[in-house]
């Protein structure tokens, strides 16, 4: 209904537009010739501003053509010339994307992705971001959890404090394998509860005080340690089948919707076997076997602003191999 | 030149053939230089644009899909104008020959007077500074279709519009150029100063 009302709004508009048009061009149908002088009759001033147009239009209709001051034929070496000034990305640009409304794809990449380094840039600035784990921290993960699979689950080693061996440590053992994660911030103990934990003390215990875990590493041997020795382990470390998800989690710590993704992934199994499995796995992989995608911050910023470039760069040699 | 030839020289173009490519050249060269030259008003760089467009139409030939061929010329020859106009814009220069009126000398008058072509040259002079108040979209439409002559669907195959919005652009300019020779009313003809505001 809207759409045939605008076209009766339109049509009616054209209609004393073409009126006009042919008026002035002085080939108006009987038609337009009535709805013109309608149209007069409602306007006084368009008679002399239509007879000012007809007249302006025979003096333009008696301007001379023009004729070309030299031949525009076309050789082979003009054609070879042109093809070698193009540049190459334009030919790219040309190869992938032959059709000009094409040239937009590209180009909305290209914004895109700019976007995506502008809003990294400012999470990084502001904290929100963090640049993800070497693969050192993995591998020396990676490495304690082997020595913990040779302990078995009676010894587990706690990762990141290669010293503390107390049997006191035991306890949480499992819940360092359940949500490593969880324990890298201080909300996560509060998750904890979430995994079917072997053992529900320990996880009360990290649920009482898990700021005072990331303060520094408590070495009273008698008292359980904090959740902070336990968060040096990445946690694709100790989760068998870790995705890409889980992967960015770690380097977004802080980041509660991909913890909770990553806690998704972890399967409700007894966590010590689940470590064990896992070290005997990976106890002679190399540890970013299991890593998957990631991208530490600063690479991921890079190949980002690199897509841009190139993607915006395409789109501009686009626009000028198609002359637009 | 029939239909028949066009096509079969386009045919042969799209094999490599330069010849058949060139004798669509001679062809179409004058009224591609007209338009040009009407657009960026300089001679030097309608030449050049000129050459690149034709250039472009043999390196581009497999793309053209029917239709008017002087038109898909034209669409070429109008993006390198405009182009070209839109780069001088952006750096606030100006290309344009102010010495040269491209009208002024081509105004036809059969009287053989020369109070009249003294009359005619600043008549020309006028239209070409109205012409050149338009914008380059006004100002396509009026050159295609008032100053060359061609048909609307030739126009509009051109610029790369509906048939309805080149005579929507057309109005306009010609309202627009209306406007502006009214400012100089003593050099307009007879029939344009009858029905001058302050009579």
């Amino acid at each position: 209904m809207v759409r045939k009302f605008l076209n009766r709004v339109i049509s009616r508009k054209d209609l004393s537009i073409d009126a006009i048009n042919a008026f002035v061009e002085g080939n108006a149908s009987a038609d337009e010739i009535q709805l013109v002088e309608r149209l007069i009759r409602d306007d006084a001033s368009l008679e002399r501003d239509l007879s000012t147009q007809q007249a302006l239009r025979s003096v333009l209709g008696r301007i001379e053509k023009i004729e070309a001051p030299r031949s525009y034929a076309v050789t082979p070496e003009m054609v070879a010339a042109a093809e070698g000034h193009d540049s190459l990305l334009s030919r790219v640009a040309e190869l992938f994307a032959p059709q000009r409304k094409l040239a937009l794809a590209p180009a909305a990449i290209g914004v895109i992705a700019a976007v995506g380094v502008a809003l990294l840039t400012i999470g990084d600035a502001t904290g929100i971001v963090d640049q993800s784990s070497s693969s050192q921290g993995e591998s020396f993960s990676t490495a304690e959890i082997s020595e913990s699979a040779d302990g078995g689950a009676s010894s587990p080693g706690v990762a990141g404090s290669p010293g503390s061996s107390d049997s006191s440590a035991d306890m949480f053992t499992t819940e360092k394998a359940s949500s490593s994660t969880a324990a890298t911030a201080a909300p996560s103990a509060a998750a904890a509860p979430e995994f079917d934990s072997a053992d529900d003390s320990v996880v009360a215990e990290s649920a009482e005080a898990p700021v005072a875990g990331l303060v520094g590493p408590d070495t009273d041997s008698q008292e359980p340690e904090p959740p902070s020795l336990m968060m040096e382990a990445p946690t694709n470390a100790l989760i068998p089948d870790v995705d890409e998800a889980a992967s960015v989690a770690g380097s977004l710590d802080q980041d509660s919707s991909l913890q909770q993704a990553q806690r998704d992934s972890i399967s409700p199994v007894d966590s010590s076997e689940a470590e064990l499995a896992y070290a005997e796995d990976t106890a002679f992989e190399p540890a970013s076997s299991n890593d998957g995608i990631s991208l530490p911050l600063w690479q991921l910023q890079a190949a980002l602003a690199a897509l841009a470039i190139a993607a915006i760069g395409a789109w501009a040699g686009l626009r000028r191999a198609h002359g637009g | 030149m029939t239909s028949f030839d066009e096509q079969r020289l386009i045919q042969l173009t799209r094999d490599g053939d330069y010849d058949a490519f060139n004798r669509l050249v001679v062809e179409y060269q004058d009224a591609v230089f007209g338009v040009v030259l009407r657009m960026v008003r300089n001679r030097a760089t309608a030449e050049d644009i000129t050459q690149d467009t034709f250039i472009s139409a043999f390196r581009k030939i497999s793309s053209y899909r029917g239709g008017i061929f002087r038109a898909w010329l034209f669409r070429i020859a109008k993006n390198s104008s405009l182009d070209h106009l839109r780069k001088i814009a952006r750096r606030g220069e100006t290309s344009i020959d102010e010495d040269i009126v491209y009208f002024s000398e081509t105004v036809k008058d059969d009287s053989q007077d020369p109070e009249a072509d003294a009359l005619n040259a600043e008549l020309a002079r006028l239209i070409e500074h109205c012409m050149g108040g338009l914008s380059d979209d006004h100002r396509f439409a009026m050159v295609m279709i008032d100053v060359e002559g061609y048909q609307y669907d030739e126009a509009a195959d051109a610029i790369g519009v509906s048939i309805g919005t080149v005579k929507s652009r057309l109005n306009r300019a010609r309202a627009r150029m209306r406007d502006c020779v009214q400012q100089d009313r003593e050099l307009l003809p007879v029939s344009m100063r009858l029905y001058d505001k302050e009579n």
